[in-house]
């Protein structure tokens, strides 16, 4: 799974978001380091709604408006919580392995 | 069009229609969020969204032909296409392999001069600084425009006051760039160096590649002599050995202990290769000369910082300085580092940005003749079932063959001519930018390439749509007169380029006027055969004034029996040295100063006799010192030669400044002024003239001291004979800035030297350009009318009738683009107006040769077709076709 993908289905784990709230999650997620353009914003959301993993809600607050005028909110679907859910076991699993081998190694420098 | 917008409309159309109004949001939102972090931070927000835009092509074909084998079409149809495209194209040009290269060419020349100025802007705006998290680093000083002083030199009461108060930086550290006399086996060497508080390592970011940087307790009035030293020194003195930790080395004659290496990137701001501990004294209030530097907390902005720092300096405000003469200043690391290039690079980028225009006009116009001549070939494919949509894909594969082929040569060029101006700028090429070929440049022509081709691309490939069966096949045939085929668009492109053309031959003329007249500013000076070096006499062995006046008055006697040496003198800040010591003089009689008038700051000089005649400055009134002036004592009244500025300055109403007497404070004895010279430009010869004395030199010797001679003959060849005097006199004193005058003059003047003739001959590729296309436009309207020219030749008309035909149309042409190019010059000259030293933009002198030079070459690039139109014999046109 990529890294925006990843940050992006995290920012939608608590709370149901539009484009512009996933955008700044992720970066506040990220500690200011992921800032996500438009294309790769609306373009990874497009993918991923293709795959399933997030689905599309209309703004609850709002009348409908044009289609491109509409503000659409994201959810994650079931199969997107279990994604989520299995990449970062995968993730933590990784990070014990790294930290394993960075530990400084009993007798010293060879 | 809003940038935005632009962005917008380059997005996938699937994703436009559906989140066009967020995705026009977020990009808003980001180029505002980078704003605020400061111009290059915008810039490189660009970057980022048209890197944005460009990542959504490959995906976006990829969708569309997974759809388009989902309709029926087979995907594997497609990619042969392409390569019959190239395949067809590459026969086109090679058809044509002539004006092929004479269009790649003229792309190599706008490509290759964008190619060089964007290495500048990358270098300068784009490249990061060698530091971690380098947008955090701010630069600061002390600022007081009461004083006529942008920037004082922060002294270290107040730094240690912000450093006690401050709250929005991780770290701050002041900086003072010094140079060293580092002891040798034989002698002793000239190095830079800096003095540095501790948190100095902290506030870039840095670590000591071995060793430790010094603590805040070693960084205290009266603490250890400790060194920390750089990589390329540790490399040359040390063979890179870790066993330099402990050793000593010997700074001004005194003994330092190593006790770390700080790596390659800690020369900072350049130059730099040894550090000591500033060990400033917090009770010094009135010293300014220290610099600062500053890592904001992450999220702090400038702005806050300098708010913060601001706060932090309210105690003082409070007591030391009432009239709040002296305050903070905060500015982003960058952003002072690049200073003065900023306007000039901005200026050449616009200069660069108009060539390209001008080439790809002049490419439009030959690709659009050419397409033109081509139109029964497009008439015919179409008639057999080509569809328009794939002729203009091979007319795009076309171009884009052609601007790939200029943007590679123009990659080359701009490589070769920014290599050649940095060679012959070595000082003043900034040292912390580096200039080296990055991916971002690669980046860069790969989408000016892209961009001319859809520049020039777009009138032929709209004429070529336009063909239509009957009129391609039938007009070439029949044996009516076909009316001139997109003769309205290449006139309009003639136009566009001459006046691009005139308006940058005007900009460019202007700064080449302004050049010149910089280069005739009086300096006040003779600079002829004059030369002046460096000594500075370390506090170990030179104590006190009396020592270092026996030297300098043994050297200066010693340099003045040398043969060929007409005359020589001391000087403790020698002109267009980058020195500078200011303070305040009051005269007597004078009202007190308001607190809220200004009180310019005073360049004070000790000077000896023999350098008012050495360095030829003149006297206006009274007379230059004798060899009695300034043994008195320091504590003494005593006598000063001031300059026509300062008399000015200090007696508005016009008197006599001879007799009158000045003191620097309450307390300080009254000086008399015996004589005033003429200004000097000290500075440098664009920059304003100071109010400025000389004190006579035995009354205070500084330990630092320059010396100017005057040759009877050649001043360079000298230096061998006066490093040998000093050798002998001192084996442990090194001299530096060894120069002469001439030379430190033209140094001043090589970056304006450089931007004005690379403007010039920007300038002149544009008129070229212009030139070529209005002739190759004028050859082309000439053989579409051929026929008609014939006939009249036929019904009995002379040729001076034929020739004017042709030019008149011409002649209108050129005219117009020269005059909406001056019209707009004027315009822009005056947001050149900063480089142009007072020259107006609306300067007479360069309008009229502008107007002149391209109308008279706009006349002869057209004259020519027109006279081989007038020579047409009707017999061989009528038969044509």
């Amino acid at each position: 799974m990529k890294n925006r993908e990843y940050l992006i289905l995290l920012a939608l784990a608590d709370a149901d978001l539009h484009g512009l709230g996933i955008a700044r999650a992720v970066q506040e997620l990220s500690d200011g380091r992921t800032r996500l353009w438009p294309v790769a914003l609306y373009g990874t959301l497009e993918e991923l709604t293709g795959s399933g993993l997030i689905e599309e809600l209309d703004d609850p607050n709002r009348r409908p408006a044009a289609q491109s005028e509409k503000k659409r909110f994201y959810r994650l679907t079931r199969a997107g919580r279990r994604a989520l859910a299995s990449e970062t076991d995968r993730l933590a699993a990784l990070v014990k392995t790294a930290k394993s081998r960075l530990k400084p190694r009993p007798g010293g420098a060879s | 069009m809003n940038g935005s917008r632009l962005l917008l409309w380059l997005t996938p159309r699937h994703l436009r229609d559906k989140h066009g109004a967020d995705m026009e949001a977020l990009f808003l939102e980001r180029l505002a969020e980078a704003r605020e972090r400061g111009r290059a931070a915008a810039w490189i927000a660009w970057l980022h969204a048209a890197r944005d835009v460009a990542t959504a092509y490959p995906s976006e074909w990829r969708r569309q032909w997974r759809q388009r084998g989902r309709v029926g079409a087979p995907a594997e149809r497609q990619s042969p296409m392409i390569r019959s495209d190239i395949r067809y194209a590459w026969r086109a040009l090679n058809h044509q392999r002539f004006g092929s290269a004479i269009v790649a060419v003229m792309l190599a020349l706008g490509i290759g001069a964008n190619v060089a100025v964007f290495t500048l802007i990358n270098g300068l705006f784009l490249k990061p600084l060698p530091f971690p998290d380098a947008d955090r680093l701010v630069y600061l000083n002390e600022t007081a425009p009461r004083w006529n002083l942008e920037t004082t030199g922060i002294t270290y009461a107040d730094f240690a006051q912000w450093h006690k108060a401050q709250q929005s930086f991780d770290a701050i550290a002041t900086f003072n760039r010094r140079s060293f006399n580092v002891g040798t086996d034989n002698g002793a060497d000239r190095m830079d160096g800096a003095s540095v508080s501790a948190d100095f390592a902290r506030v870039l970011g840095i670590e000591p590649v071995i060793g430790r940087m010094f603590t805040a307790e070693e960084d205290r009035p009266r603490g250890p002599n400790l060194a920390l030293i750089g990589t390329s020194l540790w490399r040359e003195r040390f063979g890179g050995r870790t066993d330099v930790l402990g050793q000593t080395i010997r700074l001004n004659s005194r003994q330092f202990t190593i006790i770390g290496v700080l790596p390659l990137g800690a020369d900072f701001p350049g130059g730099v290769r040894l550090w000591i501990p500033q060990q400033g004294d917090p009770s010094s209030v009135d010293n300014y000369s220290l610099e600062g530097a500053g890592r904001l907390k992450p999220g702090v902005t400038v702005t806050q910082a300098a708010a913060d720092l601001l706060r932090a300096h309210q105690p003082i405000f409070e007591t030391r300085d009432k009239e709040r003469a002296v305050s903070p200043l905060v500015r982003g690391l960058r952003q002072h580092l690049i200073g003065d290039y900023d306007t000039i690079v901005s200026t050449l980028g616009g200069a660069v940005s108009l060539l390209l225009v001008v080439a790809c006009a002049n490419v439009a116009a030959m690709m659009l003749a050419r397409a033109l001549t081509r139109r029964r070939e497009m008439g015919i494919r179409l008639a057999i079932g080509a569809s328009r949509g794939r002729l203009l894909r091979q007319l795009l594969v076309e171009n884009l063959i052609v601007s790939a082929a200029g943007g590679l040569v123009g990659l080359a060029i701009g490589n070769w001519a920014i290599r050649l101006l940095l060679q012959s700028l070595p000082d003043q090429a900034p040292q912390w930018a580096s200039f080296a070929l990055d991916g971002r440049m690669v980046f860069f022509t790969l989408g000016t390439c892209t961009i001319s081709a859809l520049l020039f691309g777009w009138a032929p490939a709209l004429h070529a749509m336009n063909a239509d069966l009957r009129s391609a096949v039938a007009s070439d045939t029949a044996g009516s007169t076909p009316a001139i085929r997109g003769g309205r668009t290449l006139r309009a492109l003639v136009t566009a380029e001459f006046a691009l053309a005139s308006l940058m031959f005007v900009c460019g003329g202007l700064l080449v006027r302004a050049y010149d007249r910089v280069k005739h500013v009086d300096p006040g000076f003779d600079p002829d055969g004059v030369v002046t070096f460096t000594v500075s006499l370390p506090s170990v062995t030179y104590a006190d004034n009396k020592a270092r006046l026996s030297f300098v008055e043994r050297l200066e006697t010693r340099l003045r029996e040398l043969p060929g040496v007409a005359s020589a003198g001391a000087i403790s800040c020698a002109p267009i040295s980058n020195c500078h010591w200011g303070v305040f003089y009051h005269a007597e009689g004078a009202a007190p100063r308001r607190a809220d008038e200004p009180n310019p700051v005073v360049l004070n000089r000790i000077a000896s006799p023999g350098y008012f005649q050495s360095m030829g400055i003149r006297l206006q009134r009274g007379r230059f010192f004798t060899g009695q002036d300034g043994r008195e004592g320091t504590d003494q009244p005593g006598v000063m030669i001031v300059n026509e500025t300062f008399a000015k300055t200090l007696w508005p109403d016009g008197r006599d400044p001879i007799g009158q007497r000045v003191r620097q404070g309450e307390k300080a004895p009254w000086l008399t002024v015996v004589g005033v010279v003429a200004d000097v430009k000290h500075y440098g010869l664009e920059r304003d003239t100071r109010p400025g004395v000389y004190v006579p030199l035995p009354r205070i010797v500084l330990s630092t001291m320059s010396f100017a001679l005057k040759a009877s003959g050649d001043a360079a060849a000298l230096m061998p004979a006066i490093r040998t005097i000093v050798r002998d006199m001192d084996p442990e004193l090194p001299i530096y800035n060894a120069r002469t005058m001439n030379e430190r003059l033209r140094l001043s003047l090589t970056l304006r030297a450089a931007y004005s003739w690379m403007l010039a001959v920007f300038a002149g590729i544009a008129l070229l350009l212009a030139l070529g296309g209005s002739s190759g436009v004028t050859s082309y309207l000439v053989s579409q009318r051929k026929r008609e020219l014939g006939i009249r030749v036929a019904l009995g008309a002379r040729r001076r009738d034929i020739s004017q035909a042709v030019l008149k149309g011409s002649i209108a042409i050129i005219g117009i683009g020269v005059a909406i190019g001056i019209t707009g010059a004027i315009g822009a000259g005056r947001l050149l107006s900063s480089l142009l030293f007072g020259v107006p933009p609306y300067d007479a002198l360069i309008l009229t040769i502008a107007a002149v030079s391209l109308g008279a070459s706009g006349f002869l690039a057209s004259w020519l077709p027109a006279r081989r139109a007038s020579r047409v014999d009707p017999m061989i046109s009528l038969r044509a076709d």
